[in-house]
């Protein structure tokens, strides 16, 4: 009894396990400006760069491009179905523009981009601090922040804003495909619909703004759970289970507060 | 220990060293000094801090008391970007080798030359080429870690550690978990680098043939504590059961086999 | 070396698609599309009822998109709301005795501005105005007017 309220009077505040998610927050915000003041804009940074856009965004290619074109054929089939009833079916392009543009394909996009890109990224990381090439790096006088974490999370906030293009590009033709070569609508109606429908500026850019934040959210968890994971192989499995789930919920629950933000 | 003539030689100085980790004490009072050109080994059980020395010596952490002085600067007072440039000095071979997995074992060789020198791509074959070479393995320069042998992988990253021809340079445990071939041509390499390249090596290991083999000077530490110092000839002629216990390996002694606990009898009366 | 600008070729390709996706869309499904692709011109109409037309709905002649509103403002003197409209100038042949009404897409759908070509020889011009328009039939007067059987067809333009 006298122990125990010995080791609680000793515990350092703010240590315990409620508070964690708000540490968590401010450990990654601190990370995140570590992070930003070692940008260089040397042609050699920009290399290591263009480098890990390679690795993080090609790979999440064909799972980007899969999942638009299927969301845009069940967004086309669905919406379909409902608006025959109204007699409107000449809307399907509307529908699944303002539905993508805004929400769908940013979100979508990002989960996608987590599951993919953000955990090889972490286990990535995680797996150099385990076999000791961040401790490798930093003998050698050089700063593995700024050579091995910063290119990744840049790499993701230029990747996810693309990939997203190309998920919202593969949708709308999921549904062109879906709505006009298999539904008979004319393609000048569908096309003529989203035209006068969907805004350039309150829509479509909006939701690109959207993916910047969602991809500096996605990379800064996915770099912050990799560098901070238990360098055994256990750490780095939870790091990554980790990156996953904090960065699906960020991104849902950021989505909301720009959504209501921007409206 | 603290020779007056000596002490103009000595690269490496640690006094009164402490540092704790949690409550638990890893290393408790160590004091220290390398002499310029010797191969120095630390010693004792697994888990007892050495690797802790290492990182103490380059900079990694700061110790809570004690200072660590390296060719004459103190560690613990330098600025990040002197102790950057004091890193150059020092090459490090770490555990597992920790190659690069992306990197080829040229471009593993050649990224602190990249990052520190200004040499042109040329003159950076020459050395990569030329350190490759040193350690038998130039005809695997263009291969990747993955392909590379335990043993290989260990060479490589002792190329990669004197790229930069260092003054001082740390092994940590460089012949753990090798077959034996491997772990003889490291050895040779660790004492011929030592010499043809007027370095001053300190090794962690936990083996006593290791020590036998390489070098001029051991530390003994025990329970965070230096048990015994000297050469290898007086460490095994060394009084103390501690030290006796450790150098012959016997299983129990000073160094208990039994994890402290209550006694047996009363903790299988106790089982429910 | 070799590998490397494969990797940079690659990377290029790949922010050079993202650029092409990002032109197909703006201009192919949004409403930047067909005003940058060509040019317009602009035409107004005043109406005295215009319903619930909203700026950017289409303007159409016979059924085929011809062109958009672009702003709806209403005159302080004469209390008629000014309905300015862009037409693509593919359309440029419409005779400026056009006439305008307000109808309505289905039952529930949006209002549209629908024009009927006159027989004049004119043709409208950037900055013309149309005389000839009928309001927006707004249900609720309709009902009204059907309920109560009053004589109001006068008041009604």
């Amino acid at each position: 009894m006298n122990q125990n309220s010995d080791q609680a009077s000793k515990a350092p505040p703010f240590s315990g396990p409620r508070s964690a998610p708000i540490r968590h927050i401010g450990e990654a915000g601190i990370f995140l400006f570590r992070i930003l003041a070692r940008l260089r804009f040397s042609p050699r940074q920009w290399a290591e760069v263009m480098r890990q856009t390679y690795f993080v965004g090609i790979r999440s290619l064909v799972i980007i491009m899969t999942g638009g074109l299927f969301v845009g054929l069940v967004l086309a089939l669905q919406t379909y179905d409902v608006l025959t009833d109204f007699g409107a079916t000449e809307a399907v392009g509307t529908i699944v523009g303002k539905s993508l543009y805004r929400e769908l394909g940013p979100v979508l996009a990002a989960l996608l981009f987590a599951g993919r890109a953000g955990t090889s990224i972490t286990a990535e990381i995680g797996l150099m601090k385990a076999t000791e090439q961040l401790d490798a790096l930093d003998l050698m006088a050089i700063d593995p922040i700024e050579r091995i974490v910063l290119p990744r999370l840049v790499a993701a906030v230029i990747s996810l804003p693309i990939l997203t293009l190309l998920f919202d590009m593969l949708a709308i033709l999921g549904s062109y495909l879906f709505a006009v070569h298999w539904m008979g609508l004319e393609q000048g109606i569908y096309w003529s619909n989203m035209q006068s429908h969907v805004s350039l500026y309150k829509e479509f850019f909006p939701g690109l703004m959207k993916t910047v934040v969602f991809g500096l959210v996605c990379g800064l968890t996915a770099v912050y759970y990799g560098y901070h994971a238990r360098p055994t192989g256990e750490g780095v499995g939870i790091a990554t289970t980790q990156t996953v789930i904090i960065s699906s919920i960020l991104v849902l629950i950021l989505d909301f507060a720009l959504s209501a933000l921007m409206l | 220990m603290t020779d007056k003539q000596q002490q103009m030689d000595t690269i490496v100085k640690l006094r009164n060293l402490s540092f704790q980790r949690g409550k638990r004490t890893v290393l408790d009072d160590i004091s220290m000094d390398v002499q310029r050109g010797q191969v120095v080994a630390l010693m004792g059980p697994s888990g007892v801090g050495k690797s802790t020395i290492l990182k103490l010596i380059t900079g990694q952490i700061t110790p809570p008391q004690g200072t660590v002085e390296v060719d004459g600067d103190c560690i613990s007072q330098m600025t990040v970007n002197n102790l950057k440039r004091f890193r150059r000095k020092v090459g490090v071979l770490l555990q597992n080798g920790a190659l690069f997995t992306d990197l080829t074992c040229f471009e593993n060789v050649a990224l602190p030359l990249r990052e520190h020198t200004q040499l042109n791509d040329s003159l950076i074959r020459r050395v990569v080429l030329g350190k490759l070479h040193a350690v038998g393995l130039r005809g695997a320069a263009e291969l990747m870690p993955r392909h590379l042998s335990g043993g290989m992988a260990r060479r490589v990253a002792l190329a990669r550690a004197i790229a930069l021809d260092p003054a001082l340079v740390l092994y940590d445990e460089p012949l753990s978990g090798l077959d034996p071939i491997s772990q003889a041509s490291i050895m040779r390499l660790i004492r011929s680098l030592n010499t043809a390249l007027g370095l001053t090596s300190i090794i962690v290991t936990h083996s006593v043939d290791e020590m036998h083999e390489l070098a001029d000077y051991a530390y003994l530490i025990i329970g965070g504590r230096i048990a015994a110092h000297g050469t290898p000839e007086q460490l095994a002629a060394h009084e103390s059961p501690l030290v006796q216990q450790f150098i012959k390996g016997q299983p129990d002694g000073p160094v208990p086999f039994h994890f402290p606990a209550a006694s047996l009898a009363d903790d299988l009366l106790a089982m429910p | 070396m070799r590998t490397s600008h494969t990797v940079e070729f690659t990377s290029g390709l790949f922010m050079a698609l993202g650029l092409a996706a990002l032109v197909f869309l703006a201009f192919q499904s949004t409403d930047a599309g067909g005003v940058l692709r060509e040019g317009s011109y602009r035409i107004s109409a005043r109406f005295g009822n215009i319903g619930d037309l909203k700026p950017r709905a289409p303007v159409s002649v016979g059924g085929v998109t011809v062109g958009s509103v672009e702003s709806i403002e209403l005159d302080g003197d004469s209390f008629e709301a000014v309905v300015t409209m862009k037409i693509s100038t593919r359309y440029d042949a419409l005779p400026d005795d056009t006439s305008a009404s307000i109808f309505t897409k289905g039952v529930l759908g949006d209002q549209y501005v629908s024009l009927e070509p006159g027989g004049s020889p004119d043709v409208l011009a950037d900055g013309d105005s149309l005389f000839i328009t009928q309001s927006a039939l707004v249900l609720e007067n309709l009902i009204s007017k059907y309920l109560f059987d009053s004589e109001e067809e006068e008041d009604s333009e």
